[in-house]
């Protein structure tokens, strides 16, 4: 029996061995340890040895079952970890081609640089306030001291409706509409379309402006270039240089118009007017010109856009041509 | 504006050169917006004189001429085909070597056998002046061998200003003198104007209009000489400046507007019927101008007239009736002060715009009219002679009068933010010849009457500023209490939805607020439009009450690119023909508009294409709207741009906030646009302040999910069965998904099936198939009595 049990033994260590699946270790585990496997059968018979001999032949012959287990365990976790690796390789892809991608759409480079500067003022206290872009006369001219007639008028060809209303020609009837409705001290950003008879190269007949306006009793022209300077430089994310030059707008006394210098070997580029507000606009709200003072400036949100994103062509702005729109994704 | 550099320089001691020059006029307000090197296109032309003609042997049209162009060198010979020629006459000489422009070199060669040594030249070769014809006839003191481009003063330099509106005073060389004068606190030198002794007394009554004219100069010159032509410098001057010469006193006329700044006319006195009057126009009244065309005036249209007629607009143009011409002997001048309104007024409404109407809209000094009369007189009485009689001057109350205006002296630096010292303020001022007079805590200063412009206490800060330099000025940034924020109050949040569409693959366009009448209607279903009554362009005359013309277009412009596959949305106004906000009569309103074109996917291995439909848009728009965190409905509805079979409204309880769905066939058709193009519009107000969130209990319990289908006819909408779904249940139904529609074989012809799933689940328990029964129960009995029955194994 114990030639029997030895036989058994190698021979089943030899067949895990060669085994080469985990099918085929399931048969091997019945074949030798199943209910009907050859050391159950040969446990069975140990009823037929002498009783001396029966207690070691049963250890014997448990010793050899734990060792066959073992070695179907130790073949099977090799087995399946074979099969993982096999299954792995067998769903190897192709990484390199296209995914699926989501679509993702973009703002318009003004609505960027409208969101911007908002962002920007808010931080240093200004509030956004709007107006109608179909405008009367008096908020757009007169109370503007701009006059009927006055030379100024024709610095802005203007688009009329027949009921002599007007397409603002700026955005600064807004500083009226809140002067009226608001007293001092007031701080105002007003972003918003307006409208001039004028269509060639530079100019398209409908852009963007952005006011600013800013009153109280002791806001001073040098105040103004504070402010300046610090949203440009926010906005252009760098140092830049800045001048004034004298000019005129008639809601603005002293007017300049403001160029800035978008590092050291830049041209100057200009980019807004501003100017402390004329008194006859304070007194045509109601506000006392010689307790407040304060300063107002629009710029072209157009142009920055332009000057920031290196748009080179202002009549392109409104093409929404999708090649130059989906530059604008958003990040 | 144009300014000749060497003129500018007759009048003021500048040490800058013109560079540094315009720098300073521009930072000063006076814009240079270029300057024109007027160098000569020549060299090597000398001054030379003809000793003799004679005809050339062999050319009937060329003759052979001795010139001299040195008293110590031989003469030499040169052929020449010009008529004008004549022994004596003193001539610009091309000698061998010279070039003329780009391509004229002048050598000596021989010209039918007879050898030439240069070319005697015409003006218009060497680029001074049209008009006159042959070689040029200089003046006998010219000096023999002197080099030509220096006898002639040439290469200057031509400083172009943009004036602002209130710098009428800078209209004119003596103006722009002024300025740098101040600027540079350099000499002014301006040219001695005397006045000149008259001959006689022959005059015309003159009678104002005290308003529009509060002065008018007049004087007779008789006897003028014919046949004279404007001095070459003259015509020069006028050419840089951008004057047209023309004849010697409408010339001089100009000269001395460029240079003082004074418009004046000249008329005819022979043409002068009667005595002068300013006055408005008779109603249809008409006038020729010199221009030839005819005006017909208003009641508003300011005129000089004679006792028969109008003869000029004033201030604007003269007429043609009259006008002087090479017959003229007596000629009547004219300097006067019109109201700048008056001007402006004919000016806008008659739409001509001349040098004259320019200066005298921005204003003219009302000190100037007399002094300006005597100065062209005595250049008339230099160039054409002629017989000065005495002035006629009338004025009236309305003429301007000396301004004096104080200002705080704590007020500068109090608006400026600065530190300028008092003294340093009076220099200023005084340098632009302002006369402060320090009485206490303010000066009273007396205000030149050339600067008109100014009148206040804050006009004088800024030409104080002026002369300061801007750029002196710091950077500073002061305390403030206001707190900022990024909306306006009570508005839209526009960037929320801007981000949504973006974050979901829509690119945003911005299009003109102004749009093509025809494709507006056609679009809209509708013609009431808010109309401009001075369009850029006929396609861009009315104000969109819709965002998808634009949008279209944009299609259209991106399909011609290729671009076919589109995503687009634009947030913008429409206008309206209603009652507005702000007393304005026409109301504003914001719109969103979405289109979506062709292919809702790329052409890829890994997933089959294709085009979207009217679910992809209505999902956008669902997800959209959801944002509001309101309850919308959708509707079946007509829209004169959307296909009737593919088109719904959206409601918001009983209002009606947009339209969804496919292009109509026929729009598509007549825009050659290719298909599918799904739009959608909304207005604004929709997504008004949105519903804060607030939290629901989470349910720990299962979902109970049962899958039913049912069957009905094919005009049953889905959308009515849901509502009889959701209104046979509460609220333990979560959700149905509808997730099988079907037509075919499997029901009966002219019906179709549905499948949906129903999700139940109870906030604090487990359902129980019992109760779950119920509930479907229910749904499939209220399904039945509108039509839709539970479908068969």
């Amino acid at each position: 029996m114990k030639e029997k049990l030895d036989g058994i033994h190698k021979e089943s260590l030899a067949e895990i061995q060669r085994a080469d699946s985990v099918n085929v270790l399931d048969q091997l585990r019945v074949k030798y340890l199943g209910k009907k496997g050859e050391l159950t059968t040969l446990l069975k018979q140990i009823g037929k040895l002498p009783p001396e001999e029966r207690r070691q032949t049963g250890q014997l012959i448990n010793e050899v079952k734990q060792k066959v287990s073992s070695a179907i365990d130790l073949k099977n976790s090799e087995l399946v970890e074979l099969e993982l690796q096999a299954r792995i390789e067998q769903e190897k892809i192709d990484v390199t081609l296209p995914g699926r991608k989501a679509r993702v759409g973009s703002i318009h480079p003004v609505n960027l640089v409208a969101q911007s500067l908002k962002k920007i003022f808010a931080g240093m206290g200004f509030v956004v306030e709007t107006g109608p872009e179909i405008e009367d006369d008096y908020h757009n001219f007169e109370a503007l001291n701009i006059p009927k007639f006055h030379p100024a008028r024709s610095m802005q060809d203007t688009l009329y409706l027949d009921s002599g209303h007007v397409l603002r020609t700026h955005t600064s009837n807004v500083q009226i509409r809140t002067m009226e409705k608001q007293k001092p001290p007031l701080k105002i950003i007003a972003p918003g379309k307006v409208y001039r008879h004028d269509m060639d190269a530079t100019h398209t007949p409908m852009f963007n402006q952005l006011e600013g306006l800013w009153v109280d009793e002791s806001v001073t022209f040098s105040d103004l270039r504070g402010v300046l300077q610090d949203f440009l430089e926010k906005f252009f994310e760098t140092q830049i240089e800045l001048r004034f030059r004298a000019s005129f707008f008639p809601f603005t006394e002293p007017s300049a118009e403001v160029d800035i210098k978008l590092g050291k070997n830049s041209d100057w580029l200009e980019v807004l007017g501003c100017g402390m507000i004329d008194p006859n606009v304070l007194e045509s709200v109601g506000i006392d010109s010689d307790k407040y003072q304060g300063f107002a400036f629009g710029i072209g949100m157009d142009r920055l856009a332009m000057l920031k994103y290196g748009i080179n062509d202002l009549r392109i702005m409104f093409e929404n041509d999708v090649a130059l729109l989906e530059q604008f994704r958003q990040g | 504006m144009k300014v000749s550099f060497k003129w500018l320089k007759e009048w003021v001691n500048t040490k800058q050169d013109v560079n540094s020059l315009c720098d300073q006029l521009t930072f000063a307000g006076l814009e240079v917006d270029g300057v024109e090197d007027q160098s000569p296109n020549f060299t090597k032309v000398v001054v030379g004189q003809v000793k003799s003609k004679e005809q050339h042997p062999d050319a009937d049209r060329l003759i052979v001429c001795q010139i001299v162009t040195d008293p110590n060198e031989p003469e030499k010979t040169i052929v020449c085909g010009a008529k004008n020629v004549y022994e004596g006459m003193v001539v610009p000489v091309a000698v061998p070597g010279a070039r003329i422009g780009d391509k004229i070199k002048i050598k000596k060669s021989k010209l039918r056998g007879v050898p030439s040594e240069g070319m005697l030249c015409a003006a218009e070769e060497l680029g001074l002046g049209s008009g006159t014809k042959g070689i040029m006839d200089l003046p006998k003191d010219a000096p023999l061998g002197a080099d030509f481009a220096e006898y002639m003063q040439l290469g200057d330099m031509v400083i172009d200003l943009d004036l602002t509106p209130n710098r009428g005073d800078c209209f004119s060389i003596q103006g722009v003198a002024r300025e740098v004068a101040a600027l540079e606190g350099s000499d002014f030198t301006p040219v001695v104007i005397k006045k000149v002794a008259s001959v006689g007394s022959e005059t015309r009554n003159i009678t104002l209009k005290e308003d529009a004219c509060s002065k008018y100069c007049g004087r007779i010159i008789k006897n003028i000489k014919a046949g004279v032509s404007t001095p070459l410098w003259m015509q020069q001057r006028l050419e840089q400046c951008g004057v047209q010469p023309k004849s010697p006193v409408v010339d001089i006329t100009n000269y001395v507007m460029l240079e003082l700044g004074q418009p004046l006319h000249a008329f005819d006195l022979s043409k002068i019927e009667g005595d002068i009057q300013v006055r408005f126009a008779n109603s249809s009244e008409k006038i020729e101008l010199l221009d030839e065309s005819e005006i017909t005036l208003d009641e508003k249209s300011l005129v000089i007239a004679d006792d028969k007629k109008a003869l000029a607009l004033a201030g604007v143009m003269g007429g043609a009736n009259s006008a002087i011409n090479d017959d003229t002997t007596d000629i009547f001048l004219e300097s006067a002060f019109f109201n700048p309104e008056s001007i402006a007024r004919t000016s806008q409404a008659f739409k001509i715009i001349t040098d004259s109407s320019q200066r005298f809209e921005r204003g003219v000094d009302w000190q100037l009219a007399d002094k300006a009369i005597e100065r062209a007189t005595e250049l008339i009485l230099e160039i054409v002679g002629g017989e000065p009689q005495e002035v006629n001057i009338a004025s009236s109350d309305a003429l301007p009068s000396p301004v004096k205006v104080t200002l705080a002296k704590g007020k500068v630096n109090k608006l400026l933010g600065l530190d300028i010292p008092s003294e340093k303020c009076e220099e200023y001022l005084t340098r632009l010849q302002m006369q402060p007079k320090s009485t206490g805590g303010s000066w009273e200063v007396g205000v030149p009457s050339f600067r008109f412009d100014v009148t206040r206490g804050v006009d004088l800060i800024e030409e104080i500023a002026r002369l300061h330099g801007f750029n002196e000025i710091p950077a500073s940034m002061p305390e403030s209490s206001v707190t900022g924020s990024l909306d306006d109050k009570g508005a839209v949040d526009f960037d929320k939805i801007r981000n949504f569409l973006a974050t979901n693959g829509f690119n945003e366009a911005i299009n003109y607020s102004f749009t093509d009448p025809v494709l507006l209607e056609k679009i809209t279903g509708n013609s009431d439009f808010v109309k401009l009554s001075n369009p850029v362009t006929n396609d861009m005359s009315v104000m969109r009450t819709s965002l998808l013309p634009g949008l279209l277009t944009s299609i259209q412009r991106n399909q011609a690119r290729q671009q076919d596959d589109l995503r687009l949305f634009e947030i913008g106004k429409c206008y309206f023909n209603e009652e507005g906000s702000e007393n304005i009569p026409y109301f504003e309103q914001y719109k969103v508009a979405i289109a979506f074109t062709q292919k809702y996917n790329p052409d890829s291995w890994g997933e089959p294409v294709r085009e979207v439909d009217f679910y992809d848009l209505k999902g956008m728009v669902e997800s959209l709207i959801g944002l509001s965190r309101k309850e919308f409905r959708f509707e079946v509805a007509e829209h004169a741009a959307l296909h009737p079979g593919k088109s719904a409204a959206v409601y918001l309880k009983d209002e009606l906030v947009g339209f969804l769905g496919e292009i109509h066939p026929k729009l598509a058709r007549d825009l050659s646009i290719q298909g599918p193009v799904l739009l959608a519009e909304l207005t604004w107000d929709l997504f008004k302040a949105s519903r804060r969130p607030k939290m629901e209990d989470i349910s720990k319990y299962p979902v109970i999910k049962r899958d039913l289908a049912f069957v009905s006819d094919l005009d049953v909408e889905y959308g009515v069965l849901q509502d009889a779904m959701v209104r046979a249940s509460s609220k333990l139904l979560k959700s149905i998904e509808l997730f099988d529609i079907y037509q075919g074989d499997k029901v009966e012809k002219g019906k179709k099936s549905f499948a949906v799933r129903l999700c139940f689940q109870h906030p604090n328990k487990t359902l129980v198939d019992t109760e779950v029964n119920q509930m479907v129960d229910a749904i499939i009995e209220h399904l039945q009595s509108h039509g839709a029955t539970l479908r068969g194994p």
